[in-house]
């Protein structure tokens, strides 16, 4: 099976090609100046091209479906809903910190992948590392960096720590964490259209049709206009 | 800084003397009801700072830019419903930018405000005629301090 | 070759897919509107609009195929709509169609959603012919321009401040007519006077095709607050209907008298506005009184729709103008910018 990794969900916009259990190329462009409209596509088809595979070749397609920009989330998700519709095949969609996470696990560590969420929060989840993958421990949260600090008081086990958001833990955090904090290198900290094609695979191998062409991305915020709506409905009681 | 102006023209007059001492990276934060002149006064900056060209309401495009050597980026923040829909229209690169911002609504997006920027609380004045707006300046930060200072050998504080 | 091409339109809170034949023939027109889900917030909100489109598109893109009774392999082309509009409602539709572009090997088009209003009056009157005048009114725009020729225009003027929907937007709210404005006043108004108040008509002598509505909804507001502040009840009827034919008028008489100068027989008013009773009618009388033909679109096409775009895209398709892949979305894209 080939399928069409996409990652949209930071500034980082990547696209893999995964053939099995094969990467067979990957291309990753971390160019926040230019929007994910204007490099996405170009970078996919560069990819094929350089893969000498023709996009009709193509399985499945699996997406970073989020939590991550809002804007960016969509661009993804909505360029793999068009090629899956196109060609009538299916479509994946990856919560991007699984994805992340699956970067760099680790048997027996705590990772943790951290995303900037803006106005001083984090996207975040816990995953334990197994032999065979990351196996999350908690829901997908948005959550200030101060709160993260009860997940870790637990135990004696190495944290893995990667994602845009590592810069907004803190000092202090980190200095709680000490010899316990890792950092991932550069090269596997970002998110990775690899990483989303391989969860990709495995999804589809539980339920191959995929998901429906109407998937929403995973926002883990709420907008403020569905906040600022239950508020005021609580307010004024049942209709 | 309170200023009272009693037409349309004079507020956008007041606005042009601003805009003449504005500098790249400056924010004024808008405050007021419907009508309460916001628009003219920044129709005023547009022109100090030499822009050509219509500056007509961001309501609908929530940010309009207009080009010049000192770009002026023009936002209505009325229908975010909050401060992360700024965010999704690619806010930091106007507030960080090299151009003066103008935000209407300002209110609506509070956190998102730098820590420094110049507000101003636009109304009209009770038992005042209909052309009659208040505008009430004030500074967060030195810059802003120092803005208001410069605006004020320029303008007439009246009585 | 195929005549067929298929439109996408995310520009607003409107979202939408059509499949257009030779740029004039509708085959299918689907137009999901949001609108009940803005109504509560007295305006679109970007974040929930962009938050539909997504959910909603392809599946929309799969009933107008369905509804014209044609597959992949039948299209043409593609058209989209990249600005103006707002920038994250706008990215929705572009991805998708440049996804399903790609896939389906289908040449690609760039549509400026303003253009697109123009050639709804094309869908609904072949006879219409370049050169004739256009006034594009709505809630974001209130453009006139010249029509010489497909994709040639000449922008003669516009609004300096308020468009003329905004302005139907902000009195509606002030009155509590609710969201959206423009249907709330064009209702309210027939029960009222449109001579009952004199609001004033801006008159711009050294830009007589430019319009300014900030006047008359700041007149609007003086009114209501004066007769507040007295604890005067006001008639709302005839509020809306004043204000209303001042709005009107304007739109009225700066078109003709555009028209008459760029000695065109033929007028095409569109956009979301179009769809008012009063600017019709108004349209209609004084158009035979000019000796022009004035065209208007039936409501189905004053919305923002998609056959719009399948049509202006029919033609700048002709003209060999593709997108390529990194095409952007331009919130701020006018007529002239092209």
């Amino acid at each position: 099976m080939l399928i069409l990794g996409l990652d949209t969900a930071t500034a980082t916009a990547s696209v893999a090609l995964v053939k099995g259990k094969e990467l067979l190329g990957e291309e990753i462009l971390n160019i926040p100046q230019k929007t994910h409209s204007q490099k996405l596509l170009p970078v996919l088809a560069r990819l094929l091209k350089g893969a000498g595979v023709q996009v009709e070749d193509v399985d499945a397609f699996a997406v970073s479906a989020g939590p991550g920009s809002f804007t960016g989330l969509r661009i993804g998700l909505a360029t793999g809903k068009g090629f899956a519709q196109a060609l009538s095949k299916p479509l994946s969609t990856v919560p991007t910190l699984d994805a992340l996470a699956y970067n760099y696990y680790f048997p027996g560590a705590l990772i943790c992948p951290l995303l900037d969420a803006r106005q001083g929060l984090l996207y975040t989840a816990l995953y334990r590392g197994e032999r065979n993958g990351p196996r999350r421990q908690t829901d997908y949260m948005a959550l200030p960096p101060e709160e993260l600090a009860d997940f870790f008081l637990v135990g004696e086990k190495p944290v893995i720590l990667l994602g845009d958001g590592i810069e907004l833990l803190g000092k202090a955090l980190l200095a709680q964490l000490g010899e316990r904090a890792f950092i991932v290198p550069a090269a596997s900290r970002l998110p990775r259209a690899s990483s989303v094609a391989f969860l990709g695979l495995e999804a589809l191998a539980e339920n191959p049709l995929g998901d429906p062409i109407t998937v929403e991305p995973l926002y883990v915020r709420k907008s403020a206009a569905e906040i600022n709506l239950e508020k005021r409905r609580a307010r004024e009681g049942p209709p | 800084m309170k200023v009272v102006t009693t037409s349309p023209a004079a507020t956008r007059a007041l606005g042009a003397r601003l805009g003449r001492l504005m500098a790249p990276g400056d924010i004024i934060a808008l405050i007021g009801g419907l009508g309460a002149g916001k628009t003219v006064l920044v129709q005023g900056i547009a022109a100090g700072l030499g822009l050509k060209g219509y500056i007509t309401s961001p309501t609908y495009l929530i940010i309009k830019e207009h080009r010049g050597e000192i770009p002026l980026y023009h936002m209505d923040a009325y229908r975010l419903a909050g401060p992360e829909e700024l965010e999704e229209l690619g806010y930091e690169e106007y507030f960080f930018g090299r151009g003066v911002t103008a935000i209407e609504w300002a209110d609506r997006i509070r956190a998102l405000l730098p820590p420094e920027y110049l507000r101003l609380d636009m109304g009209r004045v009770e038992d005042g005629g209909d052309e009659d707006r208040s505008l009430l300046f004030t500074p967060y930060g030195e810059r802003y301090t120092i803005l208001l200072e410069e605006l004020k050998h320029h303008v007439d504080l009246g009585p | 070759m195929s005549q067929l091409i298929l439109g996408i339109e995310t520009s607003c809170d409107e979202t939408a897919a059509a499949v257009v034949a030779g740029g004039r023939r509708i085959r299918s027109n689907i137009i999901f509107s949001q609108i009940k889900l803005h109504q509560p917030f007295g305006g679109v909100v970007p974040e929930l609009a962009s938050r539909n489109h997504i959910k909603n598109i392809n599946p929309i893109i799969q009933e107008a195929l369905d509804q014209a009774g044609v597959t992949w392999e039948d299209l043409a082309g593609m058209a989209v709509t990249y600005g103006p509009g707002l920038v994250g409602a706008l990215l929705v539709g572009l991805a998708v169609a440049k996804a399903l572009a790609f896939a389906r090997r289908l040449p690609l088009v760039g549509v400026n959603h303003l253009e697109g209003h123009i050639y709804s009056n094309y869908l609904a009157h072949p006879h219409l012919k370049p050169p004739f005048v256009s006034l594009v009114v709505s809630g974001g725009h209130t453009d006139l321009v010249h029509v010489l020729g497909h994709g040639q225009y000449c922008l003669l003027g516009q609004t300096r401040d308020d468009a003329a929907g905004e302005a139907f937007d902000k009195v509606a709210r002030v009155l509590g007519l609710g969201y959206p404005g423009g249907p709330a006043i064009d209702a309210a108004a027939r029960e009222g006077n449109p001579r009952a108040i004199d609001f004033p008509r801006a008159i711009l002598p050294d830009a007589p095709a430019d319009f300014s509505f900030s006047g008359v909804k700041t007149a609007v507001l003086n009114y209501h607050n004066q007769h507040r502040q007295r604890g005067q009840d006001i008639n709302v009827a005839h509020v809306a209907a004043s204000f209303q034919a001042a709005v009107v008028e304007v739109l009225v008489e700066r078109t003709l008298a555009a028209a008459v100068k760029c000695e065109v027989e033929q007028v095409a008013v569109c956009g979301g506005v179009a769809a008012n009773t009063a600017l019709r009618e108004l349209f209609r009388i004084r158009g035979a009184e000019a000796g022009l033909e004035i065209l208007f679109p039936p409501p189905i096409l004053c919305t923002d729709n998609a056959a719009m775009i399948a049509a202006a895209g029919y033609y700048r398709l002709q003209a060999g103008c593709l997108a390529p892949l990194d095409l952007n979305a331009v919130p701020n894209l006018s007529l002239d910018s092209r």
